[in-house]
């Protein structure tokens, strides 16, 4: 895996507030494929996670940029995941 | 096709990973992981949760095995929404050891990893249903369970 992270906190956040901006008009045609941000500005719109790095790279030259899907709904990590610690479940 | 086999207490299930570059390949069915071709971590456990939908991974796991974020999203919590980083990978499963290839078998697709909102579990990462989903998972009563991918 790559050593560090490239992109800020941050950023990260800008990019995830960019795409939750835009996503009334990206919803209804690009749902479940991945966006490539940067700058708080959406490039480009990929079908899979793996063409949307091999895009991102070609239209930025690095990989200072977040790859997020277009969704409107949360992820449901179920009741392990605060329920496990110390392996009370 | 490679079959993991294992054994379970009757509460959780337990399997040896490693998280392997997403972009690594983009193979349509499973393959042998070669370490030197891949970016590759160290072994971790896997608790397999079906009732979660993404998989998830401990702050401090992250950090040891040197994930990149690559964006956020909203998780649904008991308490509401919250934001956590996201992580992109492949789940790479550890074959028997009397498989004639062994080593580890990297599942199809890429996943989008959640960070969980804490350290302590007893587990490295959760195995939602977007990995489980990704092999033929069978848990027998005589304590067995097999994974096929």
């Amino acid at each position: 895996m790559a050593a560090e992270s490239l992109l800020s906190d941050e950023e990260l956040d800008r990019n995830f507030e960019a795409l939750k901006k835009a996503l009334p008009v990206l919803l209804p045609a690009h749902r479940g494929k991945f966006a490539i941000v940067r700058n708080g500005e959406v490039g480009d719109i990929c079908d899979t996670v793996a063409e949307a790095h091999g895009a991102g790279w070609r239209l930025y030259g690095d990989d200072r940029f977040s790859v997020q899907e277009v969704t409107d709904e949360p992820v449901y990590l179920g009741i392990f995941s605060h329920a496990d610690h110390h392996g009370t479940s | 096709m490679p079959i993991i086999t294992g054994r379970h207490d009757g509460r959780r299930l337990l399997l040896d990973v490693a998280l392997v570059n997403a972009t690594f390949s983009q193979a349509s069915s499973f393959e042998h992981v070669d370490p030197s071709a891949a970016v590759f971590s160290e072994p971790v456990t896997a608790l397999i949760d079906t009732g979660a939908s993404s998989t998830s991974v401990a702050p401090a796991v992250a950090r040891r095995l040197g994930l990149r974020p690559t964006g956020k999203c909203d998780v649904m919590t008991a308490n509401g929404v919250r934001r956590a980083k996201t992580y992109h990978f492949r789940i790479a499963v550890l074959a028997p050891p009397q498989s004639e290839l062994g080593g580890f078998f990297a599942l199809p697709n890429p996943i989008t990893g959640t960070e969980l909102n804490s350290d302590g579990f007893t587990f490295d990462i959760l195995l939602g249903m977007d990995a489980v989903s990704q092999g033929d998972l069978v848990i027998r009563r005589n304590g067995e369970f097999s994974f096929e991918v």
